[in-house]
């Protein structure tokens, strides 16, 4: 650990509880003052400058330390302590209509530019944006990491989902509370998770949709309820650049194989938070072409990658999913959220890779017609703790089975256990 | 559909039509090797013909047909874009086999302008009661153009073991040639040899490396009373002899004894002891020379200098490079022989191969044929002439 994070992490270990304030009383406070109209700077969940109602900066920091062990061993050196995300933004409004972010990620020299867009806010209906942020498809993907229930985004999200890029969108949202939500968008490229091993982008020209909805968002219950739906489409030049396959220990399952034509994504999600549990569900198809690919340059199958995953979480202490559980400032101070929240997660997984048909003989070469089917199948059990709005801490222990154990990380062995921890403080 | 379907059932080492290994490393034809690979491929494995990158693509010969193979670069110095050696590996993608066989090699001949010299050695091997791969020569054709003639030979892998040794389980290593190197003992630390020296072709995760640096240590530092039993220890002195006799005899000078160091040997140790042998590899720039000196380079290699001031051994290493000129034979023997048989069978596709080379790199075809023609008559001269010549340098060296 260099000697910035770790001066960082201590410095907030120490402060953290002492800046205990009830947070109901500390929004009383806030609803009894008047509006400030001048300049300011104001500290609740992160540091915040602002000038009147026309200027809003608020500064944004997230640490990440994990701790990650593998049996059996694929990586020399056995455990290992890994500052996974060292982060700083700011983000805020100017003029009412206008939002921006600017994030870089310290200990990333691949992409480290994370979100750097502006968003012109019509009304909530009508909105664009421009810059480098996700593509909007897959709920799991689109969700920050400061708030995933689980250290790893699910395999479908991680490996198929694009992530960033740059270009613009059309977004907002319609009916009482957002019920319904659009999404559509132009990318220059294909996202950050449609690099090639040497970080090249891999897709060109992505156009996006994606539909939530909340179709009983006036049942107290079911309100939460969100179904969705998303495609994207991209140009795939030709080469060794598919999509490949990856497990939770960061080693590849299943390798590129040759494209050409065009990617397809298409997506369905959903997700309910009642009370102190959560369900959420997803499914991704990708279809990438491989036209000219085959030995004689004829046209081969598609190479299809499909997955999905189901995870459900129980905030034990009882807290309400919905309003989020990195809450409060204090921990083991008094108030109600003295303890914070402790949450149980469990998640079922799997992802496939295969060709669009199985005629002839299946084969792992990059160019075979009908390729032998590999996929991922993983079962993830975590326990996250929320200590108060800024610190958190989470265990996951995922098993992974590969079918194929010719193609796994220790070739002959199909089943991998991870074990992850992860102490995160997010300003 | 017939091929298909052969091509299929060799995936289990077994075909309707009967074929088998020794078909087809058989000596007696000139054999077609078909690659069918996509163009975009073989133009990269040709732009990066120095990489190890390997390449999906379809093997054919005769009936059958082998779908999901790799090919690869191969070589050292004779690495070549224009006319590329390849090693194909049946099992690179799947778990199978072509007719029991998981790789073979097909040497490009760059570098021996009359495209037996590496035939020539491993039947002087095999005759001599050494180990040697089964060579034999091959048309190749890559997406239907001709690229010539290639050598197509067996790889020397576990199945290679067996067939030899009745074994596979020991440690199999392929020498890397490092300039100067001659045996020298360089400490006590495995890793001083292994890989870089000595790289495991078995038992990769468990090399012993310790056994390579005793055996070294015993060759430089025993004495010379200890030494005779010691190194017997690690290696089959003998056998290792009659290597060296057999590659004096075909005056290989990118060998053991070669002037820069010690080069194209892979080493076996057998299983269940400390014991290894010296193996054939890469004879293609033997029969350098009829008066070539015998022993050349001897008195500078660590290992050849002692072994020969042990009087036994010296007088066994004489005998068996007598023992090489006598099964070489002169005008009629066996080497002038193989030379005609084997000049029958490529000459015709040897003079259609535009993609081979003069002793000055690339050259127009009229000129690599009457190189060719030029080498093949240099290798009869030196089938008839070179066992005389031994004999000769052998008397006057005692």
């Amino acid at each position: 650990m260099t000697p910035l994070p770790r001066i960082l992490l201590g410095v907030f270990m120490a402060v953290a509880p002492l800046l205990a304030q009830d947070t109901e009383q500390e929004k009383e406070q806030a609803e009894k003052e008047p509006a400030n109209k001048g300049v300011r700077s104001v500290w609740k969940k992160h540091p915040s400058f602002r000038a009147g109602d026309w200027l809003r900066v608020d500064f944004r920091a997230r640490f990440q330390l994990d701790w990650i062990t593998r049996d059996p061993e694929t990586k020399p050196g056995g455990g290992l302590f890994d500052f996974t995300r060292k982060r700083l933004a700011i983000e805020g409004t100017f003029l009412r209509w206008f939002e921006y972010e600017v994030s870089r990620e310290l200990s990333e020299t691949d992409f480290p530019w994370k979100d750097v867009y502006g968003n012109f806010k019509l009304n909530r209906s009508v909105q664009v944006r421009g810059g480098r942020f996700r593509i909007p498809f897959s709920q799991d993907q689109l969700t920050g990491p400061t708030n995933l229930d689980f250290i790893d985004r699910s395999r479908i999200a991680d490996r198929l989902a694009p992530n960033r890029d740059t270009g613009a969108m059309a977004h907002g949202s319609f009916f009482e509370g957002g019920a319904l939500k659009y999404q559509a968008g132009y990318f220059f490229n294909d996202g950050d998770n449609a690099a090639d091993r040497n970080n090249n982008r891999t897709g060109e020209n992505t156009a996006a949709l994606r539909l939530t909805g909340r179709p009983l968002s006036k049942s107290g219950l079911f309100g939460s309820l969100t179904l969705g739906g998303a495609f994207n489409r991209a140009g795939v030049p030709e080469g060794l650049v598919s999509l490949r396959g990856r497990t939770t220990g960061k080693e590849t399952f299943f390798s590129e194989v040759f494209v050409n034509g065009t990617r397809m994504r298409t997506g369905a999600e959903f997700s309910w938070t009642p009370g102190p549990f959560a369900l959420k569900a997803e499914f991704i198809s990708v279809r990438e072409q491989r036209l000219g690919q085959g030995l004689r340059q004829e046209d081969l199958p598609d190479l299809l990658e499909r997955g999905w995953y189901v995870y459900g979480t129980w905030a034990i202490t009882g807290q309400n999913k919905a309003r989020g559980l990195a809450r409060g400032r204090g921990w083991l101070l008094g108030g109600k959220n003295r303890f914070g929240a402790l949450e149980l997660a469990v998640r079922a997984e799997s992802i496939r890779f295969a060709s669009d048909t199985n005629a002839g003989r299946p084969s792992r070469t990059q160019r075979a017609a009908n390729i032998l089917q590999t996929s991922d199948r993983a079962w993830t059990f975590g326990v996250n703790w929320y200590a108060n709005q800024w610190v958190k801490a989470q265990a996951n222990f995922t098993r992974e089975y590969l079918e194929d154990a010719f193609r796994a990380p220790i070739q002959g062995v199909n089943l991998y256990w991870v074990y992850k921890y992860r102490l995160q403080l997010s300003l | 559909m017939g091929r298909r379907i052969c091509g299929l059932a060799v995936v289990f080492a077994a075909c309707a039509f009967g074929q088998t290994a020794e078909d087809f490393f058989s000596d007696k034809v000139l054999h077609d090797i078909r690659i069918t690979i996509h163009p975009k491929d073989w133009n990269a494995l040709v732009e990066n013909y120095l990489d190890n990158t390997y390449y999906p693509a379809t093997l054919e010969w005769r009936d059958l047909v082998i779908e999901n193979v790799g090919i690869r670069s191969k070589g050292r110095t004779s690495r070549r874009a224009t006319k590329p050696g390849l090693r194909v590996d049946f099992n690179r993608y799947e778990e199978q086999e072509f007719l029991g066989l998981k790789a073979v090699l097909l040497d490009n001949n760059v570098s021996d302008f009359g495209m037996m010299r590496e035939r020539l050695a491993s039947i002087l091997w095999r005759e001599m009661g050494l180990p040697a791969p089964r060579e034999t020569h091959a048309r190749l054709f890559v997406n239907g153009k001709y690229m010539g003639v290639y050598t197509l030979l067996e790889d020397t892998d576990k199945r290679y073991l067996r067939q030899w040794f009745k074994e596979d389980s020991g440690w199999l290593y392929e020498f890397v040639h490092r300039d100067s190197y001659r045996f020298e003992y360089l400490g006590s630390d495995p890793e001083a040899y292994v890989p870089v020296l000595f790289k495991p072709e078995t038992n990769e995760s468990h090399p012993e490396g310790e056994v390579i640096a005793e055996m070294l240590r015993v060759i430089n530092q025993s004495s010379d009373q200890d030494f005779p039993k010691a190194i017997e220890e690690y290696l089959d002195v003998k056998a290792f002899l009659t290597h060296m006799a057999a590659e004096s005899y075909v005056a290989e000078w990118d060998g053991i004894l070669s002037d820069a160091g010690v080069n194209n040997l892979y080493f076996y140790r057998f299983s269940g002891g400390k014991r290894g042998m010296v193996l054939f590899k890469d004879k293609d720039l033997s029969f350098n020379g009829i008066e070539y000196e015998v022993l050349k380079n001897a008195g500078n290699n660590v290992l050849m200098r002692r072994l020969m001031a042990v009087p036994d051994w010296k007088a066994f290493l004489y005998d068996e490079i007598r023992r090489a000129a006598a099964l070489a034979g002169a005008t009629d023997g066996l080497l002038d022989q193989q030379v005609q048989v084997i000049y029958g069978q490529i000459r015709e596709a040897a003079l259609a191969d535009e993609l081979k080379e003069c002793s000055n790199g690339v050259c127009p075809v009229y000129e690599s044929n009457a190189e060719f023609e030029r080498h093949v008559e240099f290798l009869r001269d030196f089938a008839r002439k070179r066992a005389d010549e031994v004999v000769r340098q052998l008397g006057l060296m005692q």
